[in-house]
């Protein structure tokens, strides 16, 4: 354990539903330290995506403060959030978000594409971390070709590669099977202990 | 904060919608190469092209979705993802019009030419509001 690197306060967030206003978030205050994980949960509709959103700087809150690795993300405009997204948060969407007409090796090199890394890192990096996670003998295979799990470990790759400081996972292991959600869970233990 | 929007880019015309508009060109041109002399055939071609702007629409929808989506997510700029969404617009509409270039050159049917440009920048307009649009879901 260390410093804190997601702190929020008092942050509120609605959204317009024709004439009203739902509050999703209300008053929310947490701080979550380095080389912790942690898990919320809640009824559906009760606010987890859009905390995690909010978190990862893809939605801004209405009222409130949110400080990820000591960038307030308030202060911050479109091009200084695009670049916390890219280098300091990374989230993975429920639906993991893998092109499936991209290869393994494409999609994970993607958040390097946007930083402008190069290639001979990008093959380094995208190899590194494919090693990792147990996908090395998959690099050129279409992602339409891989199991659940697979593509799951995929998104993870694609996270970590950019190395960030924050790793959110909106229900990672939602649509696996039992002994597959097991090894995503022990995945993120590994990954904790390799920070 | 460089960014290799290009390379992206070209990775989405080859693994979507580039095969599919070659073909379709390729089969206008060949239209026209047989039967230039047929007066139905520049209304044969630009049914043809609109045919497959309509497939483009639909089939590439998923992957163009996800792409945006993906891109927003991993720190591209909003800018930028505007940018790649116009080009590819641009670049669809001009290629789909490289048949009736021909038929303009070889006719001279100017009105002809500019009903197809004004009906292919309108579909365009379409597809990219439409891509847009997914967007704001974040």
């Amino acid at each position: 354990m260390g410093d804190v690197v997601v702190l929020l306060k008092d942050v509120w967030k609605t959204y317009d539903e024709g004439n009203n206003k739902i509050v999703v978030l209300r008053k929310i205050n947490a701080s979550l330290m380095r080389g912790e994980i942690v898990g919320i949960h809640g009824p559906s509709g009760s606010g987890k995506t859009t905390l995690l959103k909010l978190i990862a700087g893809l939605i801004r809150p209405d009222r409130g403060e949110i400080i990820v690795d000591g960038y307030n993300l308030n202060m911050l405009d479109d091009n200084g959030l695009a670049m916390i997204r890219n280098t300091v948060v990374s989230y993975i969407p429920q639906d993991y978000g893998v092109i499936d007409e991209f290869t393994v090796f494409e999609n994970v090199e993607l958040p390097m594409l946007i930083a402008g890394v190069g290639k001979e890192e990008r093959v380094r990096r995208v190899r590194e971390v494919l090693e990792y996670i147990g996908l090395h003998n998959k690099v050129n295979v279409k992602t339409k070709l891989l199991s659940g799990g697979e593509r799951q470990r995929v998104a993870i790759a694609r996270a970590l590669v950019m190395t960030p400081s924050v790793l959110l996972a909106d229900e990672p292991t939602a649509n696996l099977d039992w002994n597959t959600a097991l090894k995503v869970i022990e995945l993120f233990r590994n990954i904790r202990e390799g920070l | 904060m460089g960014s290799n929007i290009l390379v992206i880019f070209v990775k989405v015309v080859t693994r979507g919608s580039g095969l599919k508009v070659s073909v379709i060109v390729s089969i206008n041109l060949l239209i026209i190469l047989l039967f230039r002399n047929n007066p139905l055939t520049p209304y044969l071609t630009m049914l043809l092209s609109m045919v497959a702007s309509a497939a483009i629409i639909i089939i590439d929808f998923r992957l163009h979705s996800i792409l945006l989506y993906v891109l927003y997510v991993y720190g591209s700029r909003p800018n930028s993802v505007r940018i790649l969404m116009s080009l590819h617009s641009l670049l669809i509409a001009s290629i789909l019009s490289l048949p009736y270039l021909v038929i303009d050159l070889v006719s001279f049917s100017s009105t002809l030419m500019l009903t197809f440009f004004i009906a292919l920048s309108t579909l365009s307009l379409i597809y990219k509001n439409i891509r847009g649009g997914t967007l704001i879901t974040f």
